[in-house]
């Protein structure tokens, strides 16, 4: 890409409003998909369990696998633990336990609460949004937070750049072609 | 400190990136036996692009960066926009090469041989007649002591080794070069092309001129559009010292190239009034070696190359060797940036691109050219890069939506954005300048550089412009959300990487460092061809003037060794 281009390339990815921490965020990848075994290492078992989870309501599998199965749910973890400061990463551990408070999420089922997920999402977007205070609890921007993650760890996954999108092949470049010629979109 | 002496050369380069491969292609290919130093470590073609053609995810550590490592070990080299972890290990970590902000000013380093030619835009325009007129006409900075004329001929022969992709346009304040086929425009930037050309007909856009092969050149293959340049090009498609001239040096068998090697100063022989040779640290034993040449070059990037020639002090030159006129580490000069508009277009969404262009769009400066075009706020120009794309599917995260719709929508291409970056011209001012610390040196014991540089009034001037003009063209073009931005403090000097001027070409031994060959007034056979050497910024991206005018000094000073006058 042309000189400067990586950081419109990066402001376009997350929509050009979105906090610092998050930018280098998002020219990271996925590890392997989850395996039973795999012990985090920022968050619980159980908020882990929680992260994959959400992850795979905005992500779902439909004829591709979809957040977890992409290891988004590691990504998360790996970003706690090693990206952010410890003490952002913290805030986002008691934001998470708050979330899950608020919707009491270990007693509904995935399908009761994407119906919640899907006003949820509405209003988190609408033009009326307004970001919390910094430091207090908010769904909405939790919500919006960990959905940036849920979609830039999944796009750079394995899964979602090959298997979901395509990647630009190597070979002479063709800068003005029908959209029609291209499969899918890139995802480079 | 032991200090060991080591067999005479006939040419040292200080310096193995843009400027220093030059002079060490040029030096070894005349048949001088050349040492080539650089202070990075060495880094080699194939071997050393670890991270070139790697996805996101099979990077080591997924391309992020800590940001706690940023904050304490690249708190400057992390401004840069293409810093992350897949080119963090081409930058000097700031935490170990402390230098003095005296105000502020992002001094981007390299770690490496090669220095920044792995990490460049690629930006390739020759300067203009009007370019090294400009000083004289309007009295700001000393008079370029040439001409377009004596440097042409140069243009010509370093583009046709390089390999510049580019469109003829027949401006008179861009030249044409020695172009290879051009790159293609996106459908938008067809279209702004059109719509700016329409309502501005003294506005031009065309495609960047890059030091990217879209043509096979010396048994170099077209580039593959993988879209990384700065990770290494194992097929040498673009340009670099790496993969390019320092090659071509050491097929000559006459090149010794040494890397962990920092310059702590030259040698003067007072008796003969000549460079003698240089002082080097090992940057890893810490032992010192004295080398010896007939000619030095010096090519160690403005700051570099200066910071070495303050350091070389003597009875006759008690402030810096070759610096009698006292300018030496005076006009500290980058371009500004940090004028950008961005806009979104949903009118191409039936057209798309298969590759990843390394590079953007260009629209060459276009006041003060004439009378027509003369601004009575400001002096001197301004030019703008840019480039389209459609949005990729991380946009997902920003807009409403969930689970399979989600994933639905993002297979098809986002809509089309085109940004473009002002890039200005600086004026020359004594007061910007870099020194050394009289107290404060680095683990080598070198004295540590203090820069203090920031924009004029003039800038400023031209800045409003800028802005006014991306809208109007932005607005010409039928965008929608058009956003323009003046993000001067993230722009401070230092951030275009184009710095210059500190041992500047003039007429006047009284007011300059160097003639109208690089070689110092005051010291026959030393020669600065790097950014140091510049007289005025223009607008233009700088690095193939300085390889113009490296392979014109060589060619200056090899015949002047064989004549005996140097």
């Amino acid at each position: 890409m042309h000189r400067r281009a990586a950081i419109s390339r990066i402001t376009l990815i997350l929509g050009g409003a979105i906090s610092a921490p998050t930018l280098s965020a998002l020219l990271s990848g996925c590890t392997a998909p989850s395996a039973e075994d795999f012990a985090p290492r920022f968050l619980s078992p159980g908020q882990f369990q929680l992260i994959g989870r959400l992850a795979n309501l905005i992500i779902p599998d439909t004829d591709t696998p979809g957040a977890r199965a992409a290891g988004v749910d590691r990504f998360i973890d790996e970003l706690l633990a090693e990206y952010y400061p410890r003490s952002e990463a913290m805030k986002f551990h008691s934001m998470l336990s708050a979330f899950d408070a608020a919707f009491d999420l270990t007693n509904r089922s995935d399908e009761e609460f994407f119906e919640s997920l899907i006003n949820l999402d509405t209003a988190a977007y609408a033009d009326d949004y307004t970001p919390p205070v910094a430091g207090s609890f908010n769904e909405l921007s939790f919500h919006r937070q960990l959905k940036e993650l849920v979609v830039s760890g999944y796009y750079t996954s394995e899964i979602g750049m090959k298997e979901e999108l395509r990647m630009q092949p190597f070979g002479p470049a063709r800068m003005d072609v029908p959209r029609s010629d291209v499969e899918r979109a890139w995802s480079d | 400190m032991n200090i060991h002496t080591r067999q005479e050369f006939d040419a040292i380069v200080v310096g193995s990136g843009m400027s220093g491969g030059m002079a060490a292609k040029e030096l070894c290919e005349k048949g001088l036996k050349t040492l080539v130093l650089d202070r990075g470590v060495a880094f080699e073609h194939g071997t050393s692009f670890v991270t070139e053609h790697k996805a996101a995810f099979e990077l080591p550590r997924h391309g992020r960066v800590p940001l706690q490592e940023q904050k304490d070990d690249y708190r400057i080299q992390s401004d840069v926009y293409l810093f992350d972890e897949a080119t963090k290990h081409l930058f000097v970590k700031d935490s170990e090469q402390p230098y003095i902000q005296e105000k502020p000013y992002a001094w981007i380093r390299a770690n490496q041989v090669g220095g920044r030619s792995l990490m460049w835009a690629r930006q390739t325009y020759r300067w203009s007649e009007m370019d090294f007129e400009a000083n004289l006409r309007d009295g700001h900075g000393a008079d370029w002591p040439i001409r377009y004329s004596d440097i042409e001929p140069w243009y010509d022969y370093v583009e046709s080794f390089v390999g510049v992709s580019g469109q003829v346009e027949g401006l008179p304040q861009l030249p044409d070069g020695k172009f290879l086929e051009p790159m293609e425009m996106t459908a938008v930037e067809k279209h702004a092309k059109r719509s700016i050309n329409a309502s501005f007909p003294d506005r031009l856009m065309t495609i960047g001129r890059c030091a990217v092969l879209t043509e096979e050149l010396n048994g170099r293959a077209p580039c593959h559009y993988c879209g990384e340049c700065e990770r290494g090009c194992s097929t040498r498609s673009f340009f670099s010292a790496v993969s390019v001239s320092l090659p071509a040096a050491a097929a000559t068998g006459n090149m010794t190239l040494q890397a962990n090697s920092i310059v702590h100063s030259i040698i003067y022989d007072a008796e003969n009034d000549r460079a003698r040779g240089v002082r080097v640290i090992d940057s890893l034993t810490q032992e010192m070696t004295e080398y010896y040449a007939k000619v030095i070059f010096m090519c160690a990037s403005t700051l570099g190359t200066t910071q070495i020639m303050l350091n070389s002090k003597n009875s006759r030159f008690p402030d810096g060797i070759a610096n009698s006129s006292g300018v030496l580490g005076h006009y500290l000069s980058d371009h500004h940036m940090g004028i950008d508009a961005k806009g979104f277009s949903d009118d191409f969404n039936d057209r798309y691109y298969v590759g990843s262009r390394p590079n953007g769009i260009y629209i060459p400066r276009f006041r003060n050219l004439n009378s027509a075009t003369h601004r009575s706020d400001y002096v001197r120009g301004f030019a703008y890069q840019g480039s389209t794309w459609r949005l990729g599917p991380t946009r997902g995260g920003a807009q409403a939506g969930i689970g399979a719709a989600l994933k639905d929508s993002l297979r098809e291409p986002g809509p089309w954005e085109m940004q473009l970056w002002g890039f200005g011209e600086t004026l020359p001012r004594y007061e910007n300048h870099c020194r050394l610390s009289a107290d404060e040196t680095d683990q080598w014991g070198i004295p540590q550089l203090i820069v203090s540089a920031d924009w004029g009034e003039n800038e400023f001037a031209m800045r409003k412009d800028m802005a006014e003009s991306a809208q109007e063209m932005m607005d010409s073009c039928g965008f929608r959300d058009i956003e323009v931005t003046d993000n001067l403090e993230f722009n401070r000097p230092g951030l275009a990487i184009h710095e210059m001027g500190t041992a500047r070409m003039g007429r006047d031994p009284r007011t300059s460092v160097l003639n109208a060959f690089n070689q110092a007034h005051d010291v026959p056979n030393l020669f600065v061809t790097d950014g140091a050497c510049m007289t005025s910024t223009a607008v233009q991206n700088p690095s193939i003037t300085y390889m113009a005018l490296t392979a014109r000094a060589v060619d200056y000073a090899v015949k002047a060794l064989h004549s005996g006058d140097i």
